[in-house]
């Protein structure tokens, strides 16, 4: 009896470390790349920065009552705006909302693209198809953020401003589209693959296909998929609150940047203002994209770059060695 | 020896879009007769776009016939009439083996997953992993625990041939549609797949339709053989007399232009 | 008829090719040398694996990373270095003097383009008028067996695989080339219009007194139209020869085993022989003589020590340190 349970402890630890699995090898594809890793590395700094301000501030970022327009100094690290608050308190305290809206707004985006995108792929050709296929254009051709301003407008006009929530809710309806479309081409010819006929020879059922094949073998594209995604979440809440149409209240990049706009900032010259939360906002869709372009690498070998000149250092160095010529490089 | 599988006045037409509204049929498989009996390995030559494939796609109802039917005899029923679960267990004795090993294995799952699904589906009892050495063994990959956590690209062609074989053998089928199944596999391991075939037939019962376009490896190892000539069959019969004394002119062609290494082109 | 001492066409020295991967290099083509003789077909038959299309890159100069000339130097035509050159040399001679056919060029035309403009790329890209040379593409399509000058105005769509694969080797011999390269020119044919592409390779290469080289893994068939073959494997040549020699009386048992073991109309009921196990790819290359790992006459010496290469005439020579003792033993592999 012990003998059979170590091993079969042993096989499940054995399938814990499988390195050539689908989501193993292509996490590591990324970690592979200098462009990718230099992404991560940035997002994990920006994230842990927006940790720091949920649990601490120097200042609260809604006092108002520092000198207004002070450049930054020792106290305060990015000055003060207009309207005598800490810069540097808030924007550490503005992160969190945005970065998290933005990596929802990707999970759930690209969640619907898959269930749509591989359910329109599947049934190719048959009525849900047409029907899903149907919608997906119609979302694809509405421009999601215009959309939400005008419905933010229409609701700021009647005094209700639109909260996090009813944010994600609409980036996300309005966000899966592309990945959905796409999706659904990659499953119209995976499953032309023998291999996936094969399984259904052998009797597989349809959701066993779905997870154990097409989305492993679609993984590079969804991945990819949820930090596009994730870009247009962080890009669509800063418009809609820049614009004014959130929450004015609450304190994100956006909101600083709304509020910069009243003030005036640009023409004052304040500049410690409007560029921190405006950089932020820039640096995180960076990192996104960096980590994008790692995937893609991944995922189209031929994109890679080589270094060439190092082999070939590497190859006069050996022949040196044996000058016939013969020698392994290894 | 009894029939295992018969097609009956089996056609096949395609739809073919000619123009942006108009369609026509035409005809790809044409009155085609066959038969798969027990224990042997029957061949089917003939040149691409010839229908082979759709003859093959057509046993293992992965294509409806347009008209005609496909006796299984064992279960006593027509393939083309079969309900979803009748379909199921059909294809537990009757399988396929596609051509191109490069694309028949999934490649982010290991050799182990690709062989044990099958046993899981149809609720082997007993130890699967027993079972899945077992069925390695018995195409020749040894030692067999050392392709377990493989995956195909760690596997040369041949091998994947071989760990694609070990799958549908998972099944305990008593037919094998094999579609071209050394032409994609380098020849040095050509004669062993094929000599594997000629084992699994005679040690394990399995009848084999072997397709191909290769009318020499047929002479290799055919019992029987039909010449498939744009979808209708032009000559059939023991393969001894096909290939010594061919009576169709096509028949006659297939065994002049197949690459031989001692006549010369000039 | 006058006996003449003809230059080689290609001449490969020394050629190492690698590719590189995250692994590191891996060298693949090693210390490859052969002379292709002029105005013969040449075949090159190998495994998957065995480096036949890097060498046909290699003399191409279609040299990209990952993939890496370690060392070597390669002479077309007498005169010009091909890896010494830079790029634009290269171009000047490609088509011109030396031309491509690549793998499956048949079924990568460009579906949109008609087959009159894919001609119209191709001398356009050599600073030439299509309209000026419209007789030289006539004779082209006529040399390749076109009698009608109605497919100019097809869509390769429209045209069976056969006549794709005229089309593709008009296009390569439209600027007079005197040396043809051809990648698995017969892969994905019919085998009996690979049987009339044959004949027309053949009737080419003695009309317009070619130079051709033939890359395939099948070796039947280059044994039906080559003059002289080179048999590679893992990124070697074991032998080099006339095609009589090597089917007669190789040196080298791999071409015997790779000769014997494909079935052929005649084998019905003979044992054929079987080369045991796999390539082992590049990563895990063996001390001593490449096939030694798979050669049923291998002996200790041979897994240790690299066999030395034994030339015989101007272009044959074969590797293995076991000639001419595995003759004898050859019966052991049909037991």
């Amino acid at each position: 009896m012990g003998v059979s349970r170590t091993k079969q402890r042993e096989r499940r630890f054995r399938i814990n470390v499988d390195k050539q699995s689908a989501f193993y090898s292509l996490l590591q594809g990324i970690w592979e790349q200098r462009i990718s890793r230099v992404g991560l590395y940035l997002l994990l700094g920006i994230i842990v920065f927006c940790t720091i301000g949920v649990f601490y501030t120097p200042y609260n970022p809604n006092q108002t009552s520092f000198p207004r327009d002070l450049p930054p100094s020792f106290q305060h690290l990015l000055g003060t705006t207009d309207y005598g608050q800490d810069v540097f308190s808030q924007l550490l305290v503005g992160g969190f909302p945005v970065i998290a809206v933005g990596i929802l707004t990707g999970l759930i985006g690209t969640f619907i693209a898959i269930l749509v995108g591989i359910t329109a792929g599947l049934y190719a050709d048959t009525i849900v198809d047409r029907i899903l296929s149907g919608i997906t254009q119609i979302f694809l051709i509405i421009p999601g953020i215009l959309i939400i301003e005008l419905i933010g407008a229409y609701l700021g006009a009647i005094s209700i401003k639109l909260g996090y929530f009813v944010i994600l809710g609409a980036l996300s309806a309005t966000g899966w589209a592309w990945g959905a479309r796409v999706l659904r081409s990659l499953v119209l010819s995976t499953r032309r693959k023998e291999y996936i006929l094969s399984s259904e020879l052998i009797g597989e059922s349809k959701m066993n296909v779905i997870f154990q094949q097409i989305i492993p073998n679609n993984l590079p594209f969804i991945a990819s998929n949820f930090f596009f995604t994730a870009i247009y979440g962080i890009a669509g809440l800063t418009f809609i609150y820049y614009f004014g149409l959130g929450s004015l209240t609450q304190v994100n990049w956006g909101t600083m940047l709304y509020w910069s706009l009243g003030g005036e900032a640009y023409l004052r010259g304040l500049w410690w203002w409007y560029v921190p939360p405006g950089l932020m906002i820039g640096l995180v869709a960076l990192s996104f994209a960096l980590i994008n372009r790692g995937i893609d690498r991944v995922a189209n070998p031929k994109l890679r770059e080589w270094n060439i000149k190092k082999y070939y250092k590497q190859i006069k160095e050996n022949n040196g060695d044996n000058g016939d010529g013969t020698g392994n490089i290894s | 020896m009894s029939k295992l599988i018969e097609l009956i006045h089996v056609y096949k037409d395609f739809i073919v879009r000619t123009g942006l509204l108009r369609k026509e049929h035409r005809p790809g498989i044409w009155d085609v007769n066959m038969e798969i009996r027990e224990n042997e390995i029957v061949g089917m030559v003939g040149g691409s776009g010839g229908g082979k494939t759709v003859i093959a796609w057509m046993i293992v109802g992965l294509l409806k016939p347009t008209k005609g039917s496909i006796m299984y005899y064992p279960m006593g029923l027509d393939v083309t009439k079969m309900s979803k679960k009748e379909l199921r267990r059909y294809r537990a004795d009757v399988n396929l083996v596609f051509q191109d090993p490069y694309s028949s294995l999934d490649p982010t799952h290991t050799v182990k997953w690709h062989i044990e699904r099958p046993l899981k589906l149809y609720k082997y009892n007993g130890d699967i992993e027993e079972r899945v050495v077992e069925l390695l063994k018995e195409v020749s990959l040894s030692p067999p625990e050392e392709f377990l956590y493989k995956y195909p690209f760690q596997l040369s062609g041949g091998q994947r041939q071989r760990v694609y074989l070990a799958r549908v053998l998972a099944l305990n089928p008593k037919v094998l549609v094999a579609d071209e199944p050394v032409s994609n596999v380098d020849a040095s391991i050509r004669a062993s797949l094929l000599e594997l075939f000629k084992r699994l037939r005679d040690e394990k019962g399995i009848s084999i339709m072997y397709i191909t376009h290769d009318i020499a490896t047929i002479g290799y190892v055919a019992d029987r053989v039909y010449v498939v000539k744009q979808g209708r069959i032009v000559e059939e019969g023991d393969v001894e007399r096909v290939i010594t004394n061919p009576q169709n002119e096509y028949t006659k062609l297939l065994t002049k232009v197949v690459p031989n290494p001692y006549t010369r082109i000039d | 008829m006058v006996i003449m001492v003809t230059e080689p066409a290609i001449s490969v020295r020394g050629l190492r090719v690698g590719y590189i991967s995250d692994s590191g290099l891996t060298t693949v083509l090693r210390n490859v040398t052969i002379d292709i003789p002029s105005n013969k077909i040449t075949g090159i038959a190998g495994e998957s694996g065995s480096g036949k299309s890097t060498l046909a890159s290699a003399i191409m100069k279609f040299i990209n990373p990952p993939m890496l000339v370690e060392s070597g130097s390669i002479i077309v035509d007498g005169k010009y270095d091909v890896l010494s050159m830079d790029n634009e040399q290269v171009n000047e001679i490609r088509g011109k003097l030396i031309s491509f056919v690549p793998q499956a060029a048949q079924n990568s035309l460009n579906p949109i383009r008609k087959v009159k403009e894919i001609f119209f790329d191709v001398l356009k890209s050599r600073g030439m008028d299509y309209y000026s040379n419209i007789n030289v593409i006539y004779r082209a399509l006529e040399d390749v067996g076109f009698s009608d000058k109605q497919v100019l105005d097809m869509y390769p769509f429209q045209l069976s695989g056969g006549m794709r694969q005229r089309v593709v080797i008009a296009v390569s011999l439209i600027l007079d080339p005197r040396i043809v390269i051809m990648d698995e020119p017969t892969t994905g044919l019919d085998v009996v219009v690979q049987h009339e592409i044959l004949k027309l390779i053949k009737r080419l290469q003695k009309e317009k007194s070619l130079s051709l080289l033939i890359i395939s893994h099948d070796i039947a068939m280059l044994f039906q139209i080559s003059d002289y073959i080179a048999v590679m494997y893992g990124g070697q040549v074991l032998e080099y020869g006339s095609y009589e020699t090597l089917l007669e009386d190789a040196y080298n048992p791999y071409t015997y085993l790779l000769l014997h073991s494909v079935p052929t109309i005649t084998s019905r009921g003979k044992k054929l022989p079987r080369i045991p196990g796999d390539f082992e790819g590049f990563g895990r290359y063996p001390k001593g003589c490449v096939f030694s790992s798979r050669c049923p006459f291998a002996t200790d010496t041979c897994r240790e020590v690299p066999p030395e290469k034994v030339s015989y005439d101007q272009y044959g020579f074969y590797i293995c340190s076991r000639y001419p003792e595995w003759k004898k033993e050859v019966k052991k592999i049909y037991e």
